[in-house]
């Protein structure tokens, strides 16, 4: 067992080790570098300054020297300034974290506790309405542009009915209610978007219990069918379903680019877009590197929990 | 058709699955649409790209049925070019990932040992990464800081080839899991043998023994992936990524839209209905095709 | 036997495999000793029987023999061309004269392949024939097998079990062999249809002068069929001699045992699974000495510490035994 955990640590390591290197090396790849931003905000430099200039920030070595000089810094604890914000880079990715973790959070409880009934009720009732309404409404979940879902919540909710503001975030002080006000539109997205995959995860587990013996057995002597499916089938069709949960466990993290980007959600994605796109070299790099080690760490605690739960899986050093 | 191949056997199977019936309609007269587009183009006589300032906007007419756009230019017209970039698109690129994911499934589950670990290794990662933040510095990088020369970097085309490119790179994990644990099973039976033991190579084996049997699975995934695709390629376009315009795409027309929604939410509504559309036939053509081909439903 | 036309020979032939073991520390690199100490000759013509329990080792034995897996001791000839000195890509030119039946005729054939496909498939890696001339090849072998030409556009599942075992020798004649490894080819089948290939195949085997090595578990199918029988134990050839010899005048214990339980009415209840008490010892952890003695009645202290070799008891009837009381046991169990 420690083995195992030590395995899969060193593995997310090495992992976060060589992203971090291709995120560096994507970063560096990206239109314009700070002394080109640097000269077009002052007309009065020379290509001499701009040379002089990129020797004292070491921009003229390798990319992996750069990388090296750049990680030093970082494992230093300096992550440099953003310049979009002017602050530094961890003051702002902060809060644009726990943003993330409330707007995914809320989205994730909320499908999961929709999800599921849904598709257990689905996979009592095999082929009845309840069935097939579920069905399709889990394909448009997972078929459906999860941008033009928002844009289509904002013309519905915002632009027809003005219930809801379409984006932004309540300012500080402002009441729960106020708060709650914002989320709504950007967690129903997200949520609809889970709750497709979600449901039609827990039908097909559902199903794949139901056929098996000790079901059967519990029909033979008498249960009702509703008390086979909650009671007896539902804890054992869960285990494959907690795997997938577990998965996209990992990606609350990393924040909803889309959905934040569109509703203005001051989250990790909408900072992780928004650097990107307005060249902020130092802040894109580590929201990006941020985002890819929490979801690699997400996953491997959820792996972890997973091998806890499940006594059907053989946890040895050998064959995977 | 040999009436008795394994193939038609599977069609007689999926002439069963209505939704999936439907769904290759719908799909087949998109198609239909989109390539006869230049035919709609002569009917209402403007081009796809012709602004038209004076006519902002507008609302549906029997010059444009579908109205115009912020630059008064013909709705329908662009969504049906726009639907030749998205479908194509979503084709090309689906078809790119899963021969990707094919090969090093293949070579995984043929030859085992370290190769497979290396490889599985690989695929997990990439399947662990946060995957669309990644591919947004993808598609802002600077062609010309790779080295790419000039005529490439300004052709009109590069903005598509770079989408296939990044989905491709990122997309075939799915199919390289698939493949290779189908190759686990399959390279066991005895007709691999039998094959080596006639002096076939390991290549021979792989591509005409190995594969042909995994074929239906290889589609089913395929399909259900160029939705994904679209989808893909209608949010990086979206975020002004993807294709760039003039050339239109649904992901792009949507672009504007939202700018637009207080004064014209329709056209927010078109382009991505059409995209919700496709996707959902493709899943529900993969659905129907994965039962099809399912070995368990012979009833 | 005219010793001038040997097909096959080897000489101490070995097959240790690396493996895993669950242990309670976690896995445990092991080796299994799959095939060891193996000296045989088979010659033109001839069928070599060989039977054992699941698990003794002789389809390890057989695959060596169509080369599946070379030598990890020991030296092996096809031909006069001694393998076990050969890279694994110089054995290819080789394949043409060793082929092989499997048992499975479901597995063996592969589903998306039409039987032309399976029938000239061998060719396109040995011959140069074009395509008609393939075809008109591969429609002879299935008339030759008891089918008609129509097969050969029909896929493998449009076939019953005896079929598809008939385009499974077809395949095996396509390259026209000299030897060929049968591993169970019947044991799959109905009974019915069991007696029926096995005429087939002694029938191919007068038509193209085949030598076989035929692999089975079910001792009234060999006795159908072979001319010579070797018996094997844990990897190793225990005793080994002309049919009727072995059949009315076994020396060894396990033969014994093997044999004491053959009905010759029904032939399917002769399995040897159910003769025995107990397991076979695992071939990771060979017991020392005689491998068979911690099942024989009359082992002794030698058996525990010495491994018998084959020793000839009748050179007439070509009959070799690997045990240290055969001579006793002979006299006590001759009123059998």
């Amino acid at each position: 067992m420690r083995q195992f955990l030590l395995n899969r640590a060193l593995q997310s390591l090495v992992v976060i080790i060589i992203m971090s290197f291709v995120i560096y090396s994507l970063i560096g790849l990206m239109p314009g570098d700070p002394i080109d931003l640097m000269i077009s905000a002052n007309p009065n430099m020379t290509a001499s300054d701009a040379a002089a200039l990129r020797e004292l920030y070491g921009l003229d070595l390798p990319i992996y020297e750069r990388y090296w000089n750049w990680l030093g810094a970082a494992l230093s604890g300096d992550l440099g300034y953003s310049r979009l914000f002017g602050q530094p880079v961890l003051a702002v990715l902060l809060p644009a974290l726990k943003n993330s973790l409330i707007l995914m959070g809320t989205a994730f409880l909320l499908a999961v506790c929709i999800a599921i009934p849904l598709g257990t009720l689905a996979a009592s009732k095999p082929r009845s309405a309840v069935d097939y309404g579920v069905n399709l409404f889990a394909f448009a979940g997972i078929s459906i542009p999860s941008f033009w879902l928002a844009l289509m919540l904002i013309i519905v909710f915002s632009v027809f009915l003005g219930w809801l503001p379409a984006g932004g975030i309540a300012s500080n002080g402002a009441g729960l209610l106020e708060y709650v006000k914002y989320m709504v539109l950007p967690v129903a997205t997200i949520a609809t978007l889970s709750i497709g995959s979600y449901s039609r995860y827990t039908r097909s587990s559902m199903l794949e219990v139901l056929r098996q013996d000790y079901v059967r057995t519990a029909r033979a002597k008498g249960a009702s069918n509703s008390r086979v499916v909650w009671k007896h089938a539902l804890r054992n069709a869960m285990i494959p379903v907690v795997t997938i949960l577990a998965l996209d466990f990992g990606y609350l993290f990393s924040g909803a680019l889309v959905t934040e980007t569109i509703f203005s959600w001051p989250g990790m994605g909408k900072l992780i877009f928004d650097s990107v796109m307005g060249n902020d070299f130092n802040l894109a790099l580590v929201a990006l590197l941020f985002a890819t080690a929490l979801t690699l760490i997400g996953n491997l605690l959820a792996d972890i929990c997973y091998a806890l739960l499940d006594p059907r899986i053989v946890i040895g050093g050998g064959k995977a | 058709m040999n009436k008795n191949s394994p193939l038609f056997l599977a069609f007689r199977r999926f002439r069963r699955h209505k939704l999936a019936i439907f769904s290759v309609c719908v799909l087949l007269s998109m198609v239909l649409a989109v390539v006869f587009a230049p035919l709609f183009e002569a009917w209402l006589g403007v081009g796809a790209n012709d602004v038209d300032l004076y006519s902002r906007m507008v609302g549906p007419s029997l010059s444009h049925p579908l109205g115009t756009d912020e630059l008064g230019r013909d709705v329908l017209l662009r969504l049906l070019y726009g639907g030749r970039i998205s479908l194509f698109t979503g084709l090309t690129a689906a078809c790119f990932a899963a021969t990707i994911g094919t090969v090093i499934g293949l070579l995984a589950g043929y030859f085992g040992g370290r190769l497979d670990a290396v490889l599985m290794r690989l695929t997990d990662s990439i399947i662990a990464l946060p995957l669309l933040p990644l591919l947004i510095v993808l598609a802002a990088i600077d062609l010309s800081k790779l080295g790419l020369p000039q005529a490439i970097v300004e052709s009109e085309n590069v903005s598509f080839y770079r989408i296939v490119l990044i989905v491709a790179i990122t997309g075939w994990t799915a199919v390289a899991r698939l493949v290779r644990g189908a190759t686990l099973s399959i390279k066991e039976r005895e007709f691999i043998m039998a094959a080596q033991g006639v002096g076939a190579g390991h290549l021979h084996v792989m591509f005409s023994h190995i594969l042909p049997n995994l074929l239906s699975p290889i589609i089913v995934a395929v399909t259900l992936s160029i939705g994904g695709v679209i989808l893909l390629e209608s949010v990086l376009s979206f975020f002004g990524l993807g294709i760039q315009p003039p050339m239109a795409s649904w992901g792009n027309m949507l672009t504007n839209a939202q700018q637009l929604i207080w004064e014209a939410p329709m056209l927010a509504v078109y382009p991505g209905l059409l995209i919700f559309i496709t996707v959902i036939s493709f899943n529900f053509l993969g659905d129907g095709l994965q039962d099809a081909f399912d070995p368990k439903a012979e009833y | 036997m005219d010793r001038q036309d040997i097909i096959v020979s080897t000489k101490k032939l070995s097959k240790r495999f690396n493996t895993k073991v669950a242990t309670e520390k976690g896995w445990k690199k092991a080796t299994v000793a799959a095939v060891s100490d193996v000296t045989l000759d088979i010659a033109a013509g001839e069928t070599l029987g060989l039977v054992g329990e699941s698990g003794c080792g002789k389809t390890t034995l057989g695959r060596m023999l169509a080369l599946f897996y070379l030598p990890s001791e020991g030296t092996m000839t096809i031909r006069g061309v001694d393998v076990s000195a050969l890279k694994p890509k110089q054995v290819k030119p080789l394949r043409q004269h060793v082929q092989m039946i499997f048992q499975d005729p479901v597995s063996s054939l592969n589903p998306r392949h039409t039987v032309e496909n399976i029938l000239t498939e061998p060719m396109k890696f040995f011959s140069s024939d074009t395509a008609p001339v393939r075809r008109q090849k591969a429609a002879d072998l299935l008339e030759a097998v008891g089918l008609s030409a129509d097969a050969l556009r029909k896929y493998p599942h449009e076939f019953s079990g005896g079929q598809r075992q008939r385009i499974s020798i077809a395949r095996a004649l396509v390259l026209n062999p000299a030897f060929v490894v049968a591993d169970e080819p019947v044991s799959a089948l109905d009974v019915s249809v069991q007696s029926q290939i096995l005429n087939l195949m002694k029938d191919i085997r007068e038509e193209f002068n085949l030598a076989y090595l035929f692999i089975s578990h079910d001792l009234a199918v060999v006795h159908h069929l072979a001319d010579r029988v070797a018996v094997m134990y844990l990897g190793r050839i225990v005793e080994i001699a002309t049919r009727d010899s072995l059949f009315e005048d076994a020396r060894h214990p396990y033969t014994h045992s093997l044999l004491r339980f053959v009905p010759t009415v029904v032939p399917n209840k002769s399995k040897i699974g159910k003769i025995l008490q107990g397991d076979p010892p695992s071939p990771i952890d060979p017991p020392n000495g005689c491998p068979f003695h911690p099942r024989c009645p009359h082992a002794i202290d030698i058996c525990k510490a010495s491994i018998p070799v084959l020793e000839t008891v009748n050179a007439v009837a070509r009959h070799a035994t690997a045990c240290h009381l055969q001579d006793e046991i002979n006299q006590q169990s001759g009123d059998r």
